[in-house]
């Protein structure tokens, strides 16, 4: 059949690499049968579940929804991949206990009651971090580091029990301390958290290119409408404070600010409300650049992205919808909105292992 | 982007004006390359085409030469047959004209027309060149062919050896049951 030059076909590895990291987390499990050399590259090759985690992230981003019973609580809670075309693929699992706190590379946190784990659900391995002396009311964050190649969740507690006094003191809530765990070390740690000291925050973490960000205020009410960004560098393990996109001019519509990610940058909806929620706009707002990045004020570039649109909210139901801000186009998605509120994350599936990863040499 | 003769024989029948249009572009005479293949058989190509083989431009820098002489670029890896089935995705991928859906009714001709063998030799002739294209096109293809695949077809289909002693592959095959692996 062919001219005799190649008797014998050969594949070299790096093309059927390329071939590999096109396939499903599942169809990578399997073929870890195939030879020993696959089993290398298949099992935890740093080199291909990144590559394979790189391919995913492009052409296979689902948007994670996890369903939270409205009542009775507490319930188990369950989660839905949406595909990009607002499809519904499967349910990514459905009867666990714990509550999805952040998505990063495939890897899910979970919160159930005071115990965090890491979870991976294509490759279905699950890791319970230690316990950790922080007690009471706290914020998690999670994400990696290429710099250190490593996973770290932050746990920042806010100061409402006086342990003096027996109490929960509800007046003046603000960030008491941090711990931080890393994947590589497996083990927490107390860092300095000084610097958010006069801080309360107000939103779950976003995670991007290495750095994990709350949004805040001033625990005090005398700045009320200062908002404040927390960022911190989980290569490095320190907080900064940045401040949020410029106020709107006053007076103002009533309006609430979300952190996102945009383009791997940080991004902020602002959100504002017409009427008794009758209509609603945005704008976008990105961060571009932070130039200095000691562990006092940063001077920070805010660039707002387009306005977006006037949506009319009247006559409709509550709804959950995927809306594109380039094309204006707003997708309805199965959901039953009556009996549960729903949660978003974003997630690709990985090969990201939760055993034996590399201890980068920048720790220790 | 000049038309050549060979790709126009799928072409719908076109307007006068269009074939006016096609006659002052191949007019301006678009330079060619010679490609020598491992087969000693040699081909013109466009020079637009061939510019997009990493090895050709690789082959350009080292001796500039061969763009102007009748001396022609050796590809020491791809077999005449390997190369016309290059040309022809190559000239109707950059066929302007070409919709999105003539493109995919074209690929999946294109790979229904290859057996195994032929769309390994494609691909390992792909790589050789480094036409990146092609390549993820095909990569992409055998992604397909063996996602949903047991093991024996995967080892088949690359010529692997099985290299685990029956015990070891017997506890994979036990741990990871439930990615589809239990059967045999």
């Amino acid at each position: 059949m062919v001219d005799g030059k190649r008797e014998e076909e050969f594949i070299p590895l790096d093309v059927v690499m390329n071939i590999l990291k096109r396939l499903p987390v599942k169809s990578l499990i399997r073929l870890k049968c195939v030879s020993k050399e696959w089993l290398k590259v298949l099992d935890g090759n740093h080199y291909f579940t990144q590559e394979h985690l790189r391919h995913s992230a492009h052409n296979n981003a689902f948007l994670l929804l996890q369903r939270i019973p409205r009542q009775p609580r507490p319930l188990p809670f369950s989660s839905c991949l949406i595909a990009p075309d607002a499809t519904l693929v499967h349910p990514l699992f459905t009867h666990i206990a714990a509550k999805i706190v952040a998505s990063c590379n495939g890897l899910l946190c979970l919160r159930d009651k005071t115990h965090l784990s890491l979870f991976n659900p294509a490759t279905r391995q699950i890791k319970h971090l230690p316990p950790t002396t922080l007690f009471g009311f706290h914020y998690v964050g999670f994400g990696f580091s290429p710099a250190s190649n490593d996973y770290k969740i932050v746990r920042i507690s806010m100061c409402v029990f006086d342990q003096l006094d027996q109490v929960l003191i509800l007046d003046d809530v603000r960030v008491d301390r941090a711990q931080v765990y890393s994947l590589a070390t497996g083990s927490w740690r107390e860092i300095d958290a000084v610097n958010l000291r006069p801080l309360c925050l107000v939103s779950s973490s976003v995670s991007t290119a290495g750095t994990i960000f709350w949004l805040a205020t001033m625990a005090s009410d005398s700045d009320a409408d200062s908002e404040f960004v927390v960022s911190f560098d989980i290569g490095r393990e320190s907080f900064a404070l940045l401040n949020g996109p410029p106020l709107p001019p006053s007076p103002t519509l009533p309006y609430s600010n979300v952190l996102a990610v945009c383009n791997d940058k940080l991004a902020m909806f602002r959100h504002y409300i017409i009427g008794i929620f009758e209509s609603c706009c945005f704008d976008l707002w990105v961060l571009e650049d932070v130039h200095t990045h000691t562990h006092t004020r940063a001077r920070e570039s805010w660039v707002k992205m387009e306005e977006l649109s006037r949506h009319d909210y009247r006559g409709l139901e509550t709804v959950l919808s995927l809306f594109n801000p380039l094309t204006n186009e707003l997708k309805k998605l199965p959901a039953h909105t009556h009996d549960f509120c729903y949660v978003p994350f974003t997630y690709s599936e990985s090969l990201v292992p939760l055993h034996n990863i590399n201890s980068p040499s920048t720790l220790h | 982007m000049a038309e050549e003769t060979e790709s126009t024989k799928t072409e719908p029948l076109k307007t006068a004006e269009e074939e006016f249009k096609k006659l002052e572009i191949t007019e301006e005479e678009e330079s060619e390359l010679k490609l020598e293949t491992s087969d000693h058989v040699t081909f013109m190509v466009e020079a637009s085409i061939a510019m997009k083989f990493g090895a050709v431009q690789q082959y350009l820098e080292v001796s500039p030469a061969a763009s102007a002489s009748a001396t022609a670029i050796p590809l020491h890896n791809v077999a005449s047959r390997e190369l016309i089935l290059i040309l022809e995705y190559y000239r109707m991928h950059d066929w302007v004209d070409a919709g999105e859906r003539d493109l995919k009714e074209f690929d999946e001709r294109f790979l229904k027309d290859l057996n195994y063998e032929e769309l390994k030799e494609l691909l390992l002739a792909a790589n050789y060149l480094n036409v990146e294209k092609l390549f993820n096109f095909l990569t992409k293809s055998i992604a397909n062919i063996i996602r949903n695949k047991d093991v024996e077809f995967v080892r088949t289909f690359f010529g692997i050896d099985n290299d685990y002693t029956p015990e070891e592959e017997a506890a994979y095959r036990e741990e990871n049951a439930w990615a589809g692996v239990k059967f045999v």
